[in-house]
C-alpha cells in the first residue's frame, strides 16, 4: 500500500496545479495556431511546445539544472539569439527598393510613432487598479509596435524579463494577424483614388550602392546611436555577407541553417517563460491589448506620413504604402500589394512597399536603440 | 498620494515620446542624406572593372586551349555588346535625369 502511494506521488497528477494545466491549454492553444491556422508557424510552434515542457509537474525544465533554463540563460538572458537572428535576417534583406527611393525611410521612421505611443498608454494605463508597469516595462511592451520579433526579444529581455514570454507571443501573434489588423485602417485613412494611384518604376540599384549602404548605416549607429548598434551591428552584417558576394557560404549559413537553428531554442526559450505565475496575470491581457494599439497606431502613422509625403513629392506616391512601415517582413508590403491590387487590379505595389518595409526593420532597431539608452 | 507619480510617470513618458520620435526621425532623414550622397558618389565613380572583369572571369576556368580560343573570341564579343550596352545606358541616363529630377 505504501509502494502504491510513492507510486502515486511520482506521478505528475498529484502535482498538477490549476495554473499549469491552465498554461498547458495555452501552449496546445499556439501549437493549435500554428499547425491549424498556420500563424507565424515557425516561432509559434517551438513557443507552445516550450509552454507544454516548462508547466510539466516535478520534471524542472525551466528550474537550475534543467534544458530550457540553460537554453533561455544561455541565448535570450544574454541577448544573444535575438541578435543572431537579426543577422539572418539581415543576410535576406534587399535594400534596392530602399536606396532606389530612400524618401521611404521618413515611412518607416513614422511607423514608429505607433511605439512611442503606446509606451505613452502603458503608462497612462497604470491608472486602471491591478497595472503597475514600470517605465521599463512600459518600453518593453511599446516596442510589440515595431512589429519585429527578435527586436522585441532583446528590447524585452534587456528591459523587462519577467514579461517576456507574454510580449513574445503578443509580437508573434500581432506578426501573424497582419492580414487582419491593417487592411481596415488603410481603408479607413485613405480615398479609393489614393489608392488607386500608380507610382513610377524604381531605378536599377547598382551593386556598389548596395554594398556601401550597411556599412554607411552601420557608421551612422556608430556615431549617433551606439545602444542601437548590437541590433543594427549584427544586421549589416548580415546584409554585406549577403551584398559583397564574395562570402556566399557564410551568408547562405546566416540565412538558413543558422537561422533555423536559433529559432528553435529561441522558441523553446520564450516558451519557458510561460509559467503560470508569470502568464496568468492582468498584465498580460493589458500587454496583449497594448500590442494591438501599437500596431494599429504604427500603421496608421504610416499611411498618414505617406499621405504627407505626397503631397511634396513631384512624383506619385501611393498613401498604402506608409503602412508598412511597421516592419513585419514581407507580410506587412504584401498586404499593401493586396490592397492595392483591389483597388486597381493594375497596379503592383510590393516593390514600392519594400523600401518603408526594411526602413520599419531599421527603424524599430533604432527606436529599440533609443529606448535602451533612455530607459535602460 | 498615488495621483503625484502618476502624472510625473506621464509626463516622462510624453518627454521620451517626443525625443524619440525626434531621434528616430532625425537619424533616418540623416540616413536619407547619406543614401542620396552614396548614389552621388557611384555615378560620379561607376564601376570601372565592371565592364572588363567579370566576363573576363570565365576564361580561368576553361583548360583546354581549343575552348580557350573559344572563350577569349566570345570574351571579346561580350566585351563589344557590353560596351554598346553601356553607350546605351549613359546615354538613356543623360537624356532622362532631368525629367526624374
Amino acid at each position: 500500500m505504501e509502494k502504491l502511494q510513492i507510486l502515486w506521488q511520482s506521478t505528475a497528477l498529484p502535482h498538477f496545479e490549476m495554473g499549469q494545466i491552465i498554461m498547458m491549454l495555452v501552449g496546445f492553444g499556439l501549437l493549435y495556431l500554428a499547425i491549424v491556422k498556420k500563424f507565424e508557424p515557425l516561432l509559434l510552434l517551438p513557443i507552445g511546445f516550450g509552454a507544454l515542457l516548462t508547466n510539466i509537474p516535478l520534471a524542472g525544465f525551466s528550474e537550475v539544472g534543467g534544458l530550457l533554463h540553460y537554453i533561455y540563460y544561455i541565448g535570450v538572458d544574454t541577448g544573444v539569439f535575438p541578435l543572431l537572428i537579426f543577422m539572418g535576417v539581415g543576410a535576406m534583406t534587399d535594400f534596392g527598393a530602399l536606396i532606389a527611393n530612400p524618401k521611404t525611410l521618413l515611412l518607416g521612421a513614422a511607423a514608429q510613432f505607433g511605439i512611442f505611443a503606446t509606451l505613452f498608454g502603458a503608462i497612462a494605463l497604470n491608472a486602471v487598479p491591478g497595472f503597475e508597469f514600470s517605465l521599463q516595462d512600459a518600453a518593453a511592451i511599446a516596442i510589440i509596435g515595431g512589429a519585429d520579433g527578435p527586436t522585441a526579444i532583446f528590447l524585452a529581455s534587456k528591459l523587462a524579463p519577467e514579461l517576456l514570454g507574454a510580449i513574445a507571443v503578443a509580437a508573434y501573434s500581432y506578426m501573424a494577424l497582419v492580414p487582419i489588423i491593417q487592411p481596415p485602417i488603410m481603408n479607413a485613412l485613405t480615398t479609393p483614388q489614393e489608392r488607386k494611384i500608380q507610382m513610377n518604376q524604381l531605378r536599377v540599384v547598382t551593386k556598389r550602392e548596395k554594398i556601401i549602404f550597411p556599412l554607411a548605416v552601420l557608421f551612422l549607429t556608430i556615431l549617433f546611436l551606439p545602444s542601437a548598434s548590437p541590433l543594427v551591428g549584427m544586421f549589416c552584417l548580415g546584409n554585406l555577407m549577403k551584398e559583397s558576394g564574395v562570402v556566399d557560404r557564410l551568408s547562405n549559413t546566416a540565412q538558413n541553417e543558422l537561422i533555423n537553428i536559433v529559432t528553435i531554442f529561441l522558441g523553446l526559450a520564450v516558451g519557458s517563460k510561460l509559467s503560470s505565475e508569470a502568464f496568468l496575470t492582468v498584465e498580460t491581457l493589458g500587454i496583449l491589448g497594448l500590442g494591438a494599439v501599437a500596431f494599429s497606431i504604427g500603421t496608421g502613422a504610416g499611411v498618414i506620413m505617406a499621405k504627407i509625403l505626397a503631397k511634396f513629392s513631384k512624383e506619385p506616391i501611393n498613401p498604402l504604402i506608409g503602412a508598412a512601415g511597421v516592419s513585419a517582413v514581407p507580410m506587412a508590403a504584401r498586404v499593401v500589394n493586396k490592397v492595392g491590387l483591389e483597388a486597381n487590379p493594375h497596379n503592383f505595389l510590393l516593390m514600392h512597399a519594400m523600401g518603408p518595409n526594411v526602413a520599419g526593420v531599421l527603424g524599430s532597431a533604432v527606436a529599440a536603440g533609443i529606448l535602451l539608452a533612455l530607459v535602460g | 498620494m498615488n495621483t503625484p507619480t502618476m502624472s510625473e510617470q506621464l509626463l516622462e513618458a510624453a518627454s521620451l515620446l517626443m525625443i524619440g520620435m525626434l531621434t528616430v526621425f532625425i537619424f533616418l532623414s540623416v540616413l536619407i542624406i547619406s543614401v542620396k550622397l552614396i548614389t552621388k558618389f557611384v555615378e560620379v565613380f561607376p564601376e570601372p572593372e565592371a565592364t572588363t572583369h567579370q566576363p573576363a572571369r570565365p576564361a580561368p576556368a576553361v583548360s583546354s586551349q581549343a575552348v580557350n580560343a573559344q572563350a577569349s573570341a566570345s570574351v571579346s564579343n561580350q566585351k563589344d555588346v557590353i560596351t554598346a550596352i553601356t553607350h546605351a545606358v549613359t546615354a538613356y541616363r543623360q537624356t532622362n535625369q532631368p525629367s526624374s529630377k
